[in-house]
């Protein structure tokens, strides 16, 4: 799995569909991996062997710097992750089976994802940055200093977009994806690929969370929500005088095509 | 643009004159890289010294003329002995002889091309694919020459194309 995941980043990566963030994780896993050097090695071949191979690969690579030269200037509140964890994460979900089943409108109580994934519904999945360049799930409980790294499932092709975000006890909404770091901007939520299982979403993401409860929401939508309308949503939820239990799906209108929600202590 | 002008624009960091550097010296430089981290590794090795040489003024100011190939050979062998040392891979002395040349992508890939060509191209596309893939003549020349429509033989690349990579990936 670990290796059908590493290939399948390299394979995107000749296919100009992989990411600066997921580029970069890929080069660093290329160090510690022969098997897939030696993919990479292939892809280079078939490339030399194509009419326009050369130009491909240059115009591949001197993106590929562009993209490495601007990254810090590009992100300032999330650090990259250091040596393949998501990637490492994203293997332990992947193996869910891609079995599409209608789709429900809630999901309650999703346990680090696979649960839902196993059932064929969308799912996001949890994962906490560990020394040494290594993840562990998330179950039930996260650390205030733990960095976040997130991957999803969309078995089906309904969703296209997606928004996660967790509220904190006193409504406060902390946005993964779309990042949501200057007042007066409005993003919307994230293209997501359908059809596909364990598909990893940037880099290690860490925010100032205080000690006590969280719920972290993951809304697949078949239309791209801002996050204003989302935080209203969160707002209105909060306001109701008899709340509902706090992962009640949250009113956003037809857009949403499933809705997530895992309920976390966050630990001193 | 003159010599000096070229420097100044190299200097001052322009990016346009950086994307010029890299194009012409790339397949050198990844030879070069090649032969310590091996051919997949060597555009990651390439990639570090070109973010560094467009973030760093006081790197770009170290070349103060000569060979700028010979300058970046140099540099492509720190940035490579670096990347050993990043991946906990022995790094060679600084005196050691260079490491025997890698087998180049494009050697390996005209050998599997003729393969292929034997087994998996079309007799009526033969020719074309010769002129195309091996002799890397355009599709203009190449129309005119084989007197068939630029769009016929777009398709046969297409096609020819994702069977070749398919041939090259299954081994």
């Amino acid at each position: 799995m670990w290796h059908a995941l590493a290939h399948r980043r390299i394979d995107h990566y000749f296919e100009g569909r992989l990411g600066p963030a997921s580029q970069a994780r890929m080069r660093r896993h290329l160090g510690r991996c022969a098997d897939c050097r030696a993919r990479y090695e292939r892809h280079l071949v078939a490339e030399a062997a194509l009419p326009d191979g050369e130009r491909r690969v240059e115009d591949r690579g001197w993106q590929g710097i562009l993209a490495a030269a601007q990254v810090p200037a590009a992100r300032s509140r999330r650090a990259l992750v250091p040596a393949l964890m998501l990637a490492g994460a994203a293997a332990l979900v992947v193996i869910v089976p891609l079995a599409r089943r209608p789709s429900e409108p809630v999901e309650r109580g999703w346990r680090g994802g696979p649960a839902g994934a196993a059932l064929g519904l969308p799912a996001v999945h949890l994962f906490r940055s560990l020394p040494g360049a290594k993840a562990a799930p998330v179950t039930d409980r996260i650390g205030v200093g733990d960095g976040w790294l997130i991957a999803y499932s969309n078995p089906g092709t309904d969703a296209r977009w997606l928004m996660v975000f967790a509220v904190d006890e006193a409504c406060g909404v902390h946005w993964f994806h779309p990042a949501y770091e200057r007042a007066g901007e409005n993003p919307a939520a994230v293209p997501i690929r359908t059809g596909e299982n364990g598909v990893e979403l940037g880099e290690e993401i860490r925010h100032e969370l205080h000690p006590g409860r969280l719920r972290v929401f993951g809304l697949f939508l078949r239309e791209p929500l801002k996050v204003l309308a989302v935080e209203d949503a969160v707002r209105a939820r909060c306001a109701e005088a008899a709340p509902a239990s706090p992962c009640a799906p949250l009113s956003v209108g037809a857009a949403a095509v499933h809705q997530a929600c895992q309920p976390l202590v966050v630990d001193p | 643009m003159s010599g000096d002008a070229e420097v100044e624009a190299f200097w001052a960091g322009q990016l346009p004159r950086l994307e010029r550097i890299y194009r012409e010296h790339r397949r050198a430089l990844e030879r070069v890289a090649a032969r310590y981290v091996g051919a997949a590794e060597a555009e990651s090795v390439l990639q570090d010294v070109f973010v560094e040489i467009i973030r760093s003024p006081e790197m770009r100011r170290r070349f103060t003329g000569g060979s700028l190939q010979a300058w970046l050979a140099e540099i492509t062998r720190r940035k490579s002995f670096e990347h050993l040392r990043r991946t906990h891979r022995p790094v060679p002395a600084e005196a050691a002889p260079l490491p025997p040349a890698a087998e180049e992508p494009g050697l390996l890939a005209r050998d599997i091309v003729a393969r292929f060509v034997a087994a998996h191209v079309p007799s009526e596309q033969h020719r074309f694919f010769v002129l195309r893939f091996l002799e890397r003549r355009t599709q203009v020349e190449v129309a005119g020459e084989l007197g068939i429509p630029r769009s016929t033989l777009e398709g046969w690349e297409h096609r020819l194309a994702a069977r070749l990579r398919r041939f090259v990936m299954e081994g």
